[in-house]
């Protein structure tokens, strides 16, 4: 819900522009610095440095598509104002006393957008406002106990010739009060510092369409503390939140969260050779029919007995509440770490871990590992290092059924394509379970199997693949996933884990060796459908050297992956991996950099049915810096992505980007070209702009 | 399965052998024959009749105590010093040997064992041995001058042969020399050569200065410039300083030169905090083990100041 009226908001964001480009385009003159003459009394408020400019910019995009004989597309012309003022230092009474900073800033955009092709003839509209101000006063800065104040907001508004609209409100205010070491608490209380916060966060949105309105109000009330206290040999950290967030509008609901940390760790024994860090975390959510807890607490010593020999004692608790169902988990740990030599390592582990799982049954594993390292000088100036890992475990599952995750955060990939997504966290799980949410800007938006994703088995595991073409999922959105899995066996199993390392390093050549396996066997019970056999065999070789103007990497990577279990069957592939980095900076000048970097992938699932998937990056840039700070970049990159059940997908990109500035006026253009085909479309995509601005 | 489950017995059971019969074997031999088969694979052995060292382990307190702290040392009294407590360096400057002109001399206080300066970064505890010594004195005919006599021993206590050679001193017969090229180091952080002429030149006299030291001219601070396009302008951080002679009276010139830090002064290759936190550069010691650690931000102004 707006705080001013839009015919408010309208004509004050009109006389602030006007000031603005009057007090930027006449800085310099005497009419800037009469500015100073609407100061209050002299002497008792003083202004700052006035600072601000006027951005302009234009961009330009043909964006067409062909397939299969029909094309469309669209050519975008946008336009975009801003005008940002701020005044950064004003005083009162005296600096000392207090100084802040405030400005504001307005943007404007319109954007055209003509459809061609199969919607020729079509064209659509938008434009919006971004109204924006803030304010930041410091109170006694340089004493050791200060006070802050800040208040922000800006308000965007969007509008469609179709009638849609969305009005949105980004507010918040509040004030931190600062305590730092040396204040008048430093003689009885030395090293104590403090910060304590209270804001008020707002942000509204209110979107219009085809005759609908959906508004969605958030309100976060947030008090804190976050204090620190050293001590002669210790620390100690203490934070606490609260935090009253309240959604208003179309769907309404409230949370309530309390989160408290506390971190404090010590060295004490004779030679203060031993060291204990605890660390404990409490958070509460409560509202919406929703009533959480979780509980983290982790103590941990250590013994120094010697230089070359320690000792580690851990507990870990977690224990979570959802509604009444409490999970707890303990860990215990015990380490010790034995240098032999100076060479040779040896690390022994013993583990125990106990979980009570809601609404009944436990499971509980105890584990022994061993890892020692070894490395040696070996003939012209080689180094070679062996690694071993060795752990025996033995797990007991005692769970009446499937184990039920709620809300596993993932985030959506950066792009999408065939293939790309992100894997559960649990084994075994049960696909008809999955209810995945689009978490984006607090909202909690199910998503729909077959429409926004699929679902890929691999192995044990489960991925999930975002679909290009959904319109749910953006790009790098929070996720949210529920599901339901097995636990494993009900019963008694072991799990052996082994893996060998050797590597040979001779100065810019690395030669690199690994083995993993694991194997399950089951000892008691039922279920060995859900154990599982898993080995994987790589070779590495590193090549990397530098010359005085030329640096040169490639690296090349085999991998064997294999892994077998009853309930899911085999899962294998090789992978190779290949990459060329070449970085060339010419003896002539040191202002300009070249890069060459390629990199190729080949994945081949060797089990029916077979599968091959291929991946080539290359790309190439020219960075040029000048000494007045100008730059530009020229880049040029392609990618194929062959995949044996999918079209193969060819990107070219291209274009030119710069900063460069002359005095107070900067110029920002950029310049790309993209061309891409996946199966029979084809998409064409030239893409202008252009910023010019002056500074005041 | 069953076969799967046989490989991995007998490896097991092969890899146990192995190191069984590898333990009767090193154990039944003589205490020499041990040594040296010992020594071959690892480093540390101790020789025949050394007894193993077990090192305590010493941390130095976090911080110094607070000033109510002081006022009841008991709970301290096993604590042991901080390292480098503030003011180290002018407190230990006023206990070595100085010169005529008033600049302390090292070379005198590396003698009296005033300054122990390791040759290198100790790893793990261990101190690499001192590079070897040239024991070269040779003497240089001064155009116009009386004669200089240069002691090799004094300069490869401290640096390497190829700090000098080939740049600035060709080693050519007749070659002729600059004490412009001597002031490469003299002046930075070795003894000036204004002022100090019998240092070098036995016959001069010595003189008392005319004027008392230059503090700062010793201290060899060096400022390193910054790329003009570094984010840290902009976001008002300082240029890092180096603090030569904090460093000289701990270690000798070629723990860091040439292999970290050529000392040529056109070396163009950057320090980048990037490198430093990957263990390259001043990253080679300031890893939070031997030396703070360029990645924790409560050490910046350490050095950006």
């Amino acid at each position: 819900m707006p705080l001013l009226s839009t015919k408010a908001i309208r004509t004050s964001s009109r006389l602030v522009l006007v000031v603005s480009i009057w007090v930027i385009f006449t800085s310099g003159n005497v009419c800037a610095f009469s500015l100073l003459s609407l100061v209050p009394s002299e002497g008792s408020f003083a202004l700052g440095q006035w600072q601000g400019g006027v951005i302009g910019g234009y961009e330009w995009e043909d964006q067409q598509t062909t397939a299969q004989g029909s094309s469309s597309g669209v050519v975008r012309n946008r336009f975009d104002e801003d005008v940002h003022l701020s005044n950064e230092g004003f005083y009162l009474v005296d600096p000392r006393l207090l100084e802040g900073n405030a400005g504001t800033d307005l943007d404007f955009y319109q954007e055209s957008d003509n459809l061609n092709g199969a919607r020729n003839g079509t064209s659509k509209s938008q434009s919006g406002t971004l109204i924006g101000w803030n304010v930041n006063t410091e109170l006694l800065g340089e004493m050791p106990y200060s006070g802050f104040l800040f208040a922000r907001r800006s308000e965007t508004n969007n509008s469609t010739d179709f009638g849609g609209r969305t009005d949105s409100v980004s507010q918040n205010f509040g004030m931190l009060a600062t305590l730092r070491q040396d204040s008048f608490l430093r003689e009885a209380l030395p090293y104590l510092s403090a910060d304590v916060y209270a804001r008020q966060e707002e942000a509204d949105e209110s979107t219009t369409q085809f005759g609908q309105t959906f508004t969605n109000d958030e309100t976060r009330d947030i008090v804190g503390v976050d204090a620190y206290k050293g001590f002669q040999t210790a620390d100690l950290d203490f934070n606490y939140q609260f935090i009253d967030d309240k959604y208003t509008g179309s769907i309404a609901y409230s949370f309530i969260t309390n989160w408290l940390n506390l971190n404090y760790s010590r060295d004490f024994g004779p030679t203060l050779n031993r060291r204990w860090d605890s660390q404990v975390s409490y958070l509460t959510l409560s509202g919406n029919g929703l009533n959480e807890s979780f509980l983290y607490a982790d103590e941990r010593l250590r013994i120094d007995h010697f230089k070359n020999l320690f000792t580690t004692y851990e507990y870990l608790l977690v224990s979570t509440d959802s509604n009444g169902q409490r999970d707890t988990s303990n860990t215990a740990t015990f380490q010790v770490q034995y240098r032999v030599f100076p060479n040779l390592t040896q690390t022994v582990m013993l583990q125990g871990f106990y979980e009570t799982i809601s609404p009944g049954g436990h499971l509980d594993y105890y584990a022994a590992e061993t890892s020692p390292s070894y490395t040696r000088s070996i003939p012209w100036g080689g180094t070679l290092d062996l690694g071993s890992d060795g752990r025996y475990e033995i797990d007991q599952n005692h769970t009446g059924g499937p184990v039920t995750v709620l809300d596993e955060k993932h985030t959506a990939p950066a792009f999408f394509g065939p293939g790309i997504g992100f894997t559960l966290s649990s084994p075994f799980v049960d696909t008809s379970t999955i209810v995945m949410y689009d978490t984006r800007a607090g909202g909690r938006r199910v998503t729909t199997l077959g429409v926004d994703y699929n679902i890929v088995a691999q192995g044990q595991l489960t991925q999930i693949v975002i679909i290009p073409t959904t319109v749910l999922i953006h790009p790098g959105d929070p996720l949210e996933v529920n599901y339901s899995y097995v636990a494993g066996p009900s019963g008694r199993y072991s799990t052996t884990t082994l893996g060998a390392d050797a590597g040979v390093t001779f100065g810019w050549i690395a030669l690199n060796f690994s083995h993993q396996q694991i194997s399950q066997s089951m000892q008691s019970g039922t279920g060995a459908q859900f154990l599982y056999s898993f080995h994987q065999e790589s070779a590495a070789l590193n090549l990397h050297k530098e010359w005085e103007w030329f640096d040169a990497r490639g690296l090349a990577l085999y991998q064997i992956f294999h892994t077998r279990s009853q309930a899911t069957g085999a899962f294998d592939y090789t992978l190779q991996n290949y990459g060329e980095y070449l970085t060339f900076r010419p003896p002539w000048t040191t202002n300009t950099t070249a890069h060459l970097d390629g990199s190729e992938t080949f994945i081949d699932y060797t089990i029916q049915p077979t599968r091959k998937n291929t991946y080539l990056d290359l790309e190439a840039s020219l960075d040029r810096f000048f000494s007045s700070g100008n730059y530009f970049t020229m880049f040029a990159r392609a990618i194929q992505i062959t995949q044996t059940d999918f079209e193969t997908e060819t990107d070219y990109e291209a274009g030119v980007r710069g900063n460069f500035r002359y005095g107070k006026i900067y110029i920002w253009p950029w310049f790309s070209w993209i061309e891409r085909q996946y199966g029979p479309t084809k998409v064409n995509d030239p893409h202008i702009m252009l910023k010019i601005g002056r500074d005041l | 399965m069953l076969v799967r489950k046989r490989g991995v017995l007998r490896s097991w059971v092969v890899a146990l052998c192995a190191i069984v019969w590898g333990a009767l074997v090193i154990g039944g031999c003589s205490e020499e024959s041990r040594y040296q088969v010992l020594s071959f694979f690892f480093e540390g052995v101790p020789k025949p009749g050394e007894k193993t060292q077990w090192q305590q382990v010493v941390h130095e307190p976090r911080r110094p105590p607070g000033p109510k702290a002081t006022a009841t040392p008991v709970a301290v009294a096993a604590i042991p010093k901080p390292k480098y407590p503030p003011g180290w360096l002018p407190a230990l400057l006023k206990t070595v040997p100085h010169d005529a002109a008033g600049y302390p001399d090292m070379v005198a206080a590396f003698k009296e064992k005033k300054i122990d300066p390791m040759p290198g970064v100790e790893e793990d505890h261990v101190v690499p041995k001192p590079k070897k010594v040239v024991d070269l004195d040779i003497t240089l005919i001064a155009k116009g001058k009386t004669k200089c006599s240069f002691s090799h021993q004094i300069h490869t206590t401290w640096v390497t042969c190829k700090s000098c050679h080939q740049v600035p001193f060709k080693m050519t017969t007749g070659e002729k020399l600059s004490m412009d090229d001597c002031a490469m180091c003299h002046e930075k952080i070795a003894f000036p050569i204004k002022g100090e002429c019998a240092r070098c030149h036995p016959a001069m006299k010595k003189k008392a200065a005319k004027e008392p030291p230059k503090e700062k001219l010793l201290e060899g601070e060096i400022k390193l410039a910054r790329a003009k396009s570094s984010d840290a302008n902009s976001m008002g951080i300082p240029p890092a300083t180096f603090p030569h002679l904090a460093h000289r009276v701990n270690y000798r010139c070629y723990a860091c030169h040439n292999q970290i830090f050529p000392m040529k002064e056109d070396d163009k290759k950057p320090i980048t905090m990037e490198n430093i936190t990957n263990g390259k550069s001043c990253g080679v010691c300031h890893n939070g083990r031997i030396a703070f650690a360029g990645d924790d931000l409560g050490t910046c102004s350490r050095c950006h100041y």
